[in-house]
C-alpha cells in the first residue's frame, strides 16, 4: 500500500494502517527529538505527544503538503516548545559527574550509527564539550534550523515550510547558526 | 566578492544553499585565493566534527516509545467510546424531563449546582482539615458526549464537563494522601506523577507509600519517575520486599540509568540487612546479560566489593 492509501485508510479508522504509518516515520522523529533535546525522557515525551496529535488530527490532513512536512511541523513545534521552556527553567544536565568521570546520559540510550564516521573516535572530549555548549547557546530557532539542515539533511525550502516561515528566513537562521559555530570552534580546527 | 563575504558564505556553499549566481562567484573567488581555500577546508572539518555528534536512538528506546504510544492510543480509543448506556440514559432522561418541563433557567442552574454540591460531598469523605473549594461557576472544559434530535426539531446535547477544585490539607489527612497515591499511580502526566512521588517520598516509612513507590518502580513508563521512586526507597533498601523489587529492577528495567541506581541501592541495603548470597546471584545474572558498559562497570565494582566472582561457573 502506498503512503497516500495508508493515510486514507488511517483516516477511515484503520488502526493497522495508522500503526504502519507511525512505524514508517517514528525512528526519524525520535532521532530528531533526541539529537535536539539531548534528553531521552524529553524525546520520548515529544514522540508520544507528536503521534497522539497526528492520531487526533489526521482527519484534517488534506494532502496540501506532504505527510512528512505535516508530521515534522508538529514535531518541530513540540521540540521548540521544549527548547524554549529550557531557557526559563533549570534543566537536569545530560552530563552527570560520577566517581568514574563524566557520563553523558545520552550514551546509555544511543547507538552509534552503523555508518558512523570512524574519525569520531579521534575527537577529543574537549571538542565534544565545546560543540555541546555552542549548540546549547544557539536560539531555539537557530538550533532547529541547524539540526534540520545539518543532521537531517533537509533543504531550506522544506525547513521554511515546516517552521511556517520563508526559505530566506530559514537561510538567515542557518547563516547565524553556522557563524556562531565557526566562531566557537575555530580554535579546534 | 571579497574574502570576508566569501568566508561567511562558505557554510551555506557547502550545504548547497547558495543561489546559482552566489555559488558561481564563490567558486570564482576560491580558484584564486589560498586563504579562502584554507577556510573552506576548516569549515569542512568543522562539519565533520559536528556530524560525529549524531546519535541514533537505541532499539530499546524506540521499542519503549512504541509500547507507550500503543498503550496511550488504546486509552484514547476507550475514552472515546460511549459509557454504559444505562447510567447515561438515566441522566439523559432526567435532563430531558427537566428540559421538557420548561423549568426556568435559573431554577435549572440552581438544581445543577445543588447536584454538583451534593455529589462533591458524596465523592470524598473529607476530613475537616482538608479543604475543598466550592466548584467554580463555569466549567473549564466540556466535551459533547451525545447529540440526539428529539423529533420535534430540537437537539439534545449531553456534555461531560470538567471543573477545577482546589483541595488543600496536610499529608496526614487520609483523603489528601489517597488523592496523592492515586495521582502517583493513575495520572497521564509523568511530570505530575514525579512531583507527587517527590512529595510522598517524605512519607516512605508508611507501608502504603512504600507500596506506591515500588509499584512506580515496576510499572511506571517514565524513567525519571522510576528514578524518583528509587530515591524514596533509599532508607528502606534493606527491607526484603524492597530488595525483591530492586532485584527485579536491576534485571528487567529498560533504562540503564535506573538499573545503575538500583544496583547502588541494593548494595547499600545489604550493609543494613543481609542476603549477600541473593545479591551476588542477581549481580552475576546482570553481568551475564548487561550490554551497557557503564552499568556493567557499576555491577563489576559491586561484585568486587562483595569479594565475589564476576560470573557463575
Amino acid at each position: 500500500m502506498d503512503e497516500s492509501s495508508l493515510i486514507r485508510a488511517a483516516q477511515a479508522g484503520d488502526q493497522a494502517a495508522f500503526e504502519q504509518l507511525v512505524r514508517s516515520y517514528d525512528q526519524s522523529v525520535l532521532r530528531l527529538a533526541m539529537n535536539l533535546l539531548r534528553s531521552p525522557d524529553d524525546a520520548q515525551d515529544v514522540y508520544q505527544e507528536a503521534f497522539l496529535r497526528v492520531y487526533k488530527n489526521l482527519h484534517s490532513f488534506r494532502f496540501d503538503c506532504s505527510f512528512h512536512t505535516w508530521l515534522y511541523r508538529i514535531v518541530t513545534n513540540l521540540c521548540l516548545d521544549h527548547l524554549r521552556k529550557r531557557k526559563v527553567r533549570r534543566e537536569e544536565p545530560t552530563v552527570l559527574t560520577t566517581a568514574e568521570g563524566p557520563l553523558d546520559r545520552m550514551d546509555s540510550v544511543a547507538e552509534e550509527r552503523a555508518d558512523g564516521n570512524p574519525q569520531r573516535h579521534l575527537f577529543s572530549g574537549e571538542l565534544k564539550t565545546r560543540i555541546r555548549e555552542t549548540l546549547a547557546e544557539l536560539t531555539p530557532r537557530e538550533r532547529m534550523v541547524f539540526e534540520l539542515r545539518h543532521y537531517q539533511g533537509l533543504r531550506l525550502r522544506a525547513i521554511g515550510e515546516m517552521l511556517g516561515t520563508t526559505e530566506e528566513a530559514a537561510k538567515n537562521c542557518l547563516f547565524r547558526a553556522t557563524q556562531k559555530m565557526r566562531a566557537a570552534l575555530g580554535d579546534f580546527l | 566578492m571579497n574574502c570576508q563575504s566569501v568566508k561567511e558564505s562558505l557554510p551555506l556553499f557547502l550545504y548547497g544553499e547558495l543561489t546559482f549566481d552566489e555559488e558561481d562567484k564563490v567558486e570564482d573567488h576560491l580558484s584564486g585565493c589560498v586563504s579562502c581555500r584554507e577556510e573552506l577546508d576548516a569549515v569542512r572539518e568543522m562539519n565533520a566534527a559536528l556530524s560525529s555528534r549524531v546519535t541514533e536512538p537505541s532499539t530499546v528506546l524506540l521499542r519503549n516509545c512504541r509500547e507507550s504510544l500503543w498503550e496511550r492510543l488504546d486509552q484514547e480509543r476507550n475514552a472515546s467510546k460511549p459509557v454504559a448506556v444505562s447510567a447515561w440514559t438515566k441522566v439523559r432522561d432526567t435532563m430531558s424531563a427537566v428540559w421538557n418541563w420548561h423549568v426556568p433557567r435559573p431554577v435549572g442552574a440552581l438544581a445543577l449546582l445543588l447536584i454538583g454540591f451534593v455529589g462533591a460531598r458524596l465523592t470524598f469523605d473529607v476530613a475537616p482539615a482538608a479543604k475543598i473549594a466550592a466548584p467554580q461557576a463555569d466549567p473549564i472544559a466540556s466535551r459533547v458526549r451525545y447529540v440526539e434530535p428529539d423529533g420535534a426539531g430540537r437537539v439534545q446535547i449531553v456534555l461531560d464537563e470538567t471543573r477545577q477544585r482546589v483541595v488543600s490539607g496536610k499529608l496526614d489527612d487520609a483523603p489528601i494522601r489517597q488523592m496523592l497515591l492515586a495521582a502517583a499511580r493513575d495520572s497521564q502526566d509523568p511530570g505530575l506523577r514525579g512531583e507527587t512521588l517527590g512529595i510522598l517520598n517524605g512519607r516512605s516509612q508508611e507501608s502504603e507509600v512504600r507500596e506506591a513507590l515500588m509499584y512506580a518502580m515496576q510499572h511506571d513508563s517514565n524513567a525519571g519517575v522510576r528514578l524518583k521512586a528509587l530515591a524514596g526507597l533509599k532508607a528502606f533498601a534493606h527491607e526484603p520486599e524492597v530488595q525483591k523489587t530492586l532485584a527485579q529492577t536491576v534485571l528487567a528495567d529498560l533504562n540503564p540509568g535506573v538499573r545503575a541506581e538500583a544496583i547502588d541501592l541494593l548494595t547499600q541495603g545489604l550493609t543494613k540487612g543481609g542476603g549477600q548470597q541473593q545479591l551476588v546471584s542477581v549481580l552475576q545474572q546482570l553481568m551475564h546479560k548487561e550490554s551497557n558498559g557503564y552499568v556493567r562497570m557499576r555491577c563489576q565494582r559491586a561484585l568486587e566489593e562483595l569479594n565475589a566472582t564476576l560470573e557463575t561457573y
